[in-house]
């Protein structure tokens, strides 16, 4: 779907990748991107391109009409683009509710910018991605537009099957890379990378070779591979997918839009990058959640789980879906599950509309059954639980934990394996 | 110890062991989880292991020193380095490393281990160690033929040989599964939880557990399933495998491949979780890193397919599990595979004490009772009331004071009686024998604690003690119906001193403005003040004689406090007297007189004051004149 409106809005410099996944099948590596990535504003991954050395078009940021102006006019630029930063894609088509139409404009004129950006900022922008409301826009970046004569696509990845770093390119860029690996797999080029030893020149050459770069701008490229996968080590990325990799007319290779997703794992050592996480977009029961160490992830239906580990809490969810329910939830205690821990989920779940019923599965590991019936009795008592409650507990001290929820003398249905309990839930709901 | 199935060849990365994990097997683990580590030995005590698995701990924040454990009723020492080159020297039998490690230690700890050749099991338990160093980890494994289980994983359990950390969880659970002694059965999965469940369904439908791995929910396990599938395949105790897939990554088609290439022969038993997640329109992410399905190929549907196709046991659905486990197993006793082995009762561990205790099974007297203060709930309680009440009430220094020491909510008018005792017995000058004592002591250079006990210690009798035994006195005169005039007479005679009368300076005519202000205060706010007047009527009878012999500051304060025990609605009669026969008195005294010890302290300290000698001068030297012989 980006293909078409790639090449003509690419040649531009405008942004152009698409939040679709790219499956390279035909050479067998895996795109991985975690649910929850970190998501950069374009202006924000540019700057970590920029301070890396990798080549980007010249561009300021600017919160205010009269400094996106200012920055037109130091810009000095032949021609230049303004582009509202929001997380969500589509903007090029996207409407403000000022009234002002497209998040990117081209425009030879500087003194334009400040009026466009006035209308931009503080409104809200709606595209194809974003909320019915749109998504304010806080930000806009001022770039000098670039012309493109020849794009290629290149990307580095940790690929599983490679056991570390890969990186993909071709010459055929600035469109749909899945296009391109379906059609013409032969243009799909792909170097393995030791992690060790990292990028070694005459892998950074020859794939800039692949990449059909003629000349000195070989080397050039090469450069830009190297630098990119600088990069890519010490951000902790798990992608840096640069689509497209293009030349200009004045025989520069540049990086004209790149998508950088994050390892969630490194955000303790990588402060600065999550810090720019702009937590706006996200789902504000997950955040709840973070807090008191629950694994949390809202889906569409209305059976809320509540499971310890993440593999039961998989299974748990195919065993509703068996019996043909639909969980509202995917929610993970942990190994050392606490009495808290337990009312605190219990007030989350609660607290969504959408739950009719909700699922207890827990095995007592090293966790003693006991507590977690304590904090479901406490839970369901001063929550004043409204909807139909289902437990199956197995592990440590578990008899004991059946007395306790027995002798409460609430509504709680005992289950005796996960397949009843699925069962009793979607039974619940029914009536 | 039998050596490793391992010599590395130039180039070539070194091949991996097949047996892991050994009845002898002996572990390093890495990290202070001491109840993890009872948890392995408890495990090798029910599998009648002759020694415990765990020959030594690393922990580099603490000193080289010995924990303690119990093996079985035993208690046994286990050493604890500082350094893991230590322990590896010390202990050169140990090939397992189990790394409790953060998320932030983890790859230099596993990096490190990796550069002595005795290791070759490393189970990394954190969860969260970034890609890029979980891949240098795998890397070098694979160059020095080390097998990592892990990261992200609770481990993995050999019944009979051996147990990582919490695998398995508590020793109910190892009984309740029968994982004390090998069955006939192999699983890997991927998380820890669900080995659990594993645990309970092949106990439940077959002869047990030979082993299982668990390799952890990253998206880039140390070891795959393949790995231990086929180190299954090639273990002559087992007879059938598990294996538990995910939705996300390709691993399973490789079990495909074996089945198909002959390679794995063994009945192999399969499912993939994750069905649920085609149902879903956006893609969703779970719990593991690595649960994400990126293309059609890595749904849990496809690969369940899949594996059917190649030949694999897989059942409709998780549900069903246990029942093609079970007929599997069936087939294979009935066909002669397996002969199941006889039923060796395990020997017994004994319970923990606090373990027992929170399951209800014991009980014993507490050597030690409170009634006044609880600090262990959400918040402090003093005598019942929450700290945030306490505020809330302004309840004030004389209200905490009546919950601490008279365990009772006392009266505004009482509380603020209470501070005021406080306020004027804080100080009275550097003159008196205890503040005397503390300046010196604080002169002789010794610490706040020091100066201010040498000034308590000579509360007593006659300094400060006063207020109980006039307390005391007055009351037991008032309470046998003596008239004022003869309790006086009756102490005359005896020779006593009424004790809370008389001043050195103070007298009728000049009085203690301090008494004053009390007497006032008691006037107007207690409900009776009999005992108070009692003291009164005796001290028109004694500064009649002496002007100077009026009711002093502790014997008002000694009686006032009898009135306020006894009327102020609180207390019984007998607490009351209590209360003064247990020294409650006193207590006001040296709680308010050390507030002016610590002045004195401090005061010398910030004066810079030198150490005291007293003056000969003023020392009178009468020494006998001359012994003689």
């Amino acid at each position: 779907m980006a293909a078409s409106m790639a090449s003509q809005a690419a040649s531009r410099g405008l942004r152009t990748t698409t939040s679709k996944h790219i499956l390279l099948n035909k050479v067998k590596c895996t795109w991985l991107s975690p649910r929850r990535w970190l998501n950069l504003q374009e202006y924000q991954s540019k700057k970590l391109m920029q301070e890396s050395g990798v080549a980007v078009q010249r561009f300021y940021v600017a919160d205010t009409a009269s400094e996106a102006l200012e920055a037109a006019k130091k810009l000095n630029a032949k021609e230049i683009v303004l582009k509202a930063q929001i997380l969500a894609g589509g903007r090029g088509k996207g409407v403000f509710d000022s009234g002002l139409k497209g998040g990117v404009h081209l425009t030879k004129d500087p003194a334009v910018v400040g009026e466009l950006a006035n209308q931009m900022l503080g409104f809200n922008l709606t595209t194809k991605q974003t909320p019915k409301d749109g998504v304010k826009v806080k930000t806009v970046m001022v770039a000098e537009a670039l012309d493109i004569t020849r794009e290629t696509y290149f990307a580095i990845l940790m690929d599983r099957a490679c056991n570390g770093p890969v990186m993909v390119g071709s010459p055929q860029g600035g469109m749909d890379i899945e296009e391109v690996a379906d059609k013409t797999p032969e243009l799909i080029f792909k170097e393995v990378i030791d992690i060790f030893e990292g990028v070694r020149d005459d892998q950074a050459l020859r794939m800039a070779a692949n990449l059909e770069f003629k000349g000195p701008l070989q080397r050039q490229a090469a450069d830009q591979i190297k630098r990119l996968y600088d990069l890519f080590m010490k951000v902790d990325a798990t992608q840096v997918e640069v689509n497209p990799l293009g030349e200009t007319p004045q025989g520069q290779v540049v990086c004209f839009d790149a998508k950088i997703s994050f390892d969630d794992n490194a955000e303790f050592r990588q402060k600065s990058v999550f810090a720019m996480d702009d937590m706006s977009e996200s789902d504000p029961t997950e955040m709840e959640a973070a807090k008191w160490d629950l694994k949390y992830i809202g889906l569409d239906g209305n059976i809320a789980c509540f499971v310890n580990g993440a593999g039961l809490a998989m299974a748990t969810c195919d065993i509703i879906d068996l019996h043909g329910g639909k969980p509202a939830n995917f929610l993970d205690l942990g190994g050392g599950v606490q009495e808290r821990q337990v009312y605190e989920a219990f007030k989350l779940l609660t607290a969504d509309p959408k739950v009719e019923a909700i699922l207890v599965n827990i095995f007592g590991g090293i966790v003693n059954c006991a507590i977690i019936a304590n904090g479901i009795t406490k839970a369901c008592r001063e929550l004043e639980l409204k909807v139909p409650l289902v437990v199956r507990l197995e592990g440590t001290n578990v008899d004991e934990a059946k007395r306790i929820l027995r002798e409460s003398g609430l509504p709680i249905t005992a289950a005796e394996n996960l397949e009843d309990a699925a069962k009793k839930a979607v039974a619940a709901i029914r009536k | 110890m039998s050596p490793p199935a391992k010599k590395s060849k130039a180039g070539l990365p070194a091949a991996r062991a097949t047996t892991l994990f050994r009845k002898q097997t002996k572990a390093i683990v890495w990290g202070m989880q001491t109840r993890a580590v009872q948890g392995m030995l408890d495990f090798d005590y029910v599998c009648s292991r002759d020694e415990p698995s765990v020959a030594a701990m690393v922990y580099p924040f603490t000193g080289d020193h010995k924990q303690k454990f119990y093996w079985g009723h035993k208690e046994i020492l286990t050493p604890v380095y500082k350094s893991m080159d230590d322990a590896m020297k010390k202990h050169p039998e140990v090939d397992v490393l189990i790394s409790f490690a953060s998320l932030r230690s983890a790859f230099d700890s596993t990096m490190e281990a990796m550069q002595h050749p005795q290791i070759h099991t490393i189970a990394i338990i954190a969860e969260g160690i970034p890609e890029a160093q979980t891949r240098k980890i795998i890397k070098m494994a694979d160059e020095k033929g080390v097998t990592i289980i892990g990261p992200a994983t609770v481990g993995g359990i050999k019944p009979g040989c051996f147990k990582i950390g919490n695998t398995g969880g508590m020793l109910d659970n190892i009984l309740a599964s029968k994982l004390y002694r090998p069955g006939s059965v192999a699983y890997v999965s991927r998380s820890g939880g669900m080995s659990n469940e594993l645990n309970n369904i092949v106990s439940r439908t077959t002869d047990g557990v030979y082993e299982g791995v668990a390799i952890g929910g990253d998206r880039y396990p140390g070891s795959t399933f393949m790995d231990h599938v086929l180190r299954y395949q090639d273990t002559p105790g087992v007879k059938m495998i598990i294996m538990l897939g995910e939705i996300g990554g390709s691993e399973e088609y490789k079990i495909c491949q074996g089945i198909r290439e002959g390679r794995i022969t063994k009945p192999v038993v399969c499912w993939c979780i994750g069905t649920c997640a085609t149902m879903f329109t956006s893609e969703v992410q779970f719990g593991h890193a690595g649960a994400c399905a990126n293309q059609a190929s890595e749904t849990a549907v496809a690969k369940n397919q899949a594996l059917r196709d190649a030949g694999a046991y897989v059942p409709k659905s998780f549900d069903e599990l246990d029942d093609v486990v079970k007929s599997v197993y069936d087939e294979l006793v009935a066909n002669g595979t397996i002969i199941p082995a006889q039923e060796v009762p395990p020997p017994t561990v004994p319970m923990d004490y606090s373990w027992a205790r929170e399951l209800g099974l014991i009980r014993k007297p507490a050597s030690f009772m409170t009634s006044i203060c609880d600090e262990r709930g959400q918040e402090l309680i003093y005598a019942g009331m929450p700290i945030t009440e306490i505020f809330k009430e302004e309840m004030g220094l004389g209200g905490v004071l009546g919950l601490l020491w008279f365990q009772r909510r006392l009266p505004r008018y009482a509380c603020k009686f209470i501070e005021m005792c406080l306020m004027v017995t804080a100080d009275h000058g550097p003159a008196v024998s205890g503040a005397h004592n503390t300046i010196v002591c604080a002169r002789a250079g010794k610490d706040l604690i020091s100066s201010l006990t040498s000034g308590l210690l000579t509360i007593g009798d006659r300094f400060g003690g006063a207020l109980d035994a006039a307390a005391k006195q007055f009351s037991k005169a008032f309470d046998s119906g003596m008239l004022p005039m003869e309790f006086v007479n009756k102490m005359k005679k005896d020779g006593k001193l009424i004790m809370g009368i008389g001043h050195r300076v103070k007298s009728i005519n000049n009085p203690d403005m301090r008494v004053q202000i009390l007497k006032d205060y008691v006037k107007q706010n207690f409900p009776s003040s009999v005992m108070l007047d009692y003291a009164l009527d005796v001290e028109k009878i004694t500064t009649s004689k002496k002007p100077n012999l009026i009711l002093n500051v502790d014997g008002f304060i000694g009686v006032a406090f009898v009135d306020l025990l006894r009327t102020c609605g609180g207390f019984t009669r007998d607490e009351a007297d209590e209360f003064v026969e247990i020294g409650a008195l006193n207590g006001i005294f040296v709680l308010g007189r050390s507030m002016g010890f610590i002045g004195h302290y401090l005061d010398q300290k910030r004066l810079k004051q030198g150490l005291y000698r007293h003056p000969w001068d003023d020392i009178s030297y009468v020494l006998p004149e001359h012994m003689s012989m």
